[in-house]
């Protein structure tokens, strides 16, 4: 799940235009230097698809917690990977 | 060609709306749990049977239109419920079942269509309120309260979306003549009207008008607004 994560992350980083950033688990996603609110949409929509591509599971990676600036599940690439697979596994 | 997705397609205004939309150059993507009760004829129409209160159903639908490459340009949120009845002897259940289509339908409809909007800066929503919740007639709690809330899930997404170029707008018919008003009776129908400025029963061109002056590029400005049929108003 790390390296559909990270893809995902670093295909859309580009797409946007933004500075290459070092991948490790403490790399901000959302927030200060990272997406926007609308950025993180799109990333919500490619991980989405990505992860029915590979599990045939359908999730919704919405979260109360998805705009936090304290626990947001989409602060970093660390956080992020463990809600996916939270997800993916009460699906 | 632009595509329009409509919910509500099996008869009534969202069928009578695939069509129109269908004769006017949109390519139509019509939405219901039940097959249309008649034939939209109609090239640019396709049908999906989607349960709109199904947050699979929905999301299921959007992967397969975007797995297409189709690139939706507007959202009408057509579907509902109604139920008449006073509010002492209105089951919860009742309550359930109207908020869950008209609320929570709309609601996922809305989400899920504005992160492919998002996409394109580009998108119209428009959803469905009625005048019952400006006149706020009696017998009608359940379903104007329902009504109240697509209002302010709208107006509210307009300002989230407003710099993704994604308009949200409101369209708020009287009677309309559809099977859902012709249960309700002369009487009570006569009793509607009465408090209409206007008291005429609403034609589906009269809805599809308002729809078309939401959905026009040329409305790019026209966001968080609420157009009552008959001249209703808060």
């Amino acid at each position: 799940m790390k390296e559909l994560v990270y893809n995902a992350f670093t295909k859309l980083r580009e797409e946007f235009s933004m500075d290459r950033v070092e991948l490790n688990a403490d790399t901000v996603v959302y927030g200060d230097n990272g997406f926007t609110s609308i950025q993180l949409v799109r990333l919500i929509v490619e991980l989405e698809d990505a992860i029915y591509n590979k599990t045939e599971k359908e999730v919704d990676l919405s979260d109360d917690a998805a705009l936090s600036v304290k626990n947001s599940p989409f602060a970093t690439l660390g956080s992020l990977q463990a809600f996916i697979e939270q997800k993916i596994a009460e699906a | 060609m632009k595509t329009v997705i409509i919910t509500g397609v099996s008869k009534g205004i969202g069928h009578a709306l695939a069509e129109h939309y269908g004769a006017n150059g949109y390519q139509v993507l019509g939405l219901s749990r039940t097959e249309p009760e008649q034939m939209i004829i109609a090239s640019n129409f396709r049908w999906y049977r989607v349960d709109i209160t199904n947050e699979k159903d929905v999301k299921s639908f959007f992967r397969e239109i975007r797995k297409e490459g189709i690139k939706p340009y507007a959202l009408i949120n057509n579907a509902g419920v109604a139920s008449l009845n006073a509010l002492s002897t209105t089951p919860l259940s009742t309550v359930q079942h109207i908020f869950n289509t008209n609320v929570n339908g709309t609601f996922l409809m809305m989400k899920e269509a504005a992160k492919m909007m998002v996409l394109n800066n580009l998108g119209r929503i428009v959803n469905f309120s009625s005048v019952a919740y400006p006149l706020q007639i009696e017998w009608e709690s359940a379903y104007s309260a329902s009504k109240a809330a697509i209002e302010s899930f709208s107006k509210t997404a307009a300002r989230e979306w407003a710099t993704s170029g994604i308009t949200v707008n409101i369209v708020g018919p009287g009677p309309v003549e559809t099977d859902l008003v012709k249960n309700v009776g002369d009487k009570r129908l006569d009793y509607l009207l009465d408090k209409m400025p206007i008291s005429e029963v609403n034609t589906f061109d009269d809805v599809a008008n308002v729809c078309d002056f939401f959905l026009i590029e040329r409305s790019a400005k026209i966001t968080g607004q609420v157009i009552y049929l008959g001249g209703a108003s808060q």
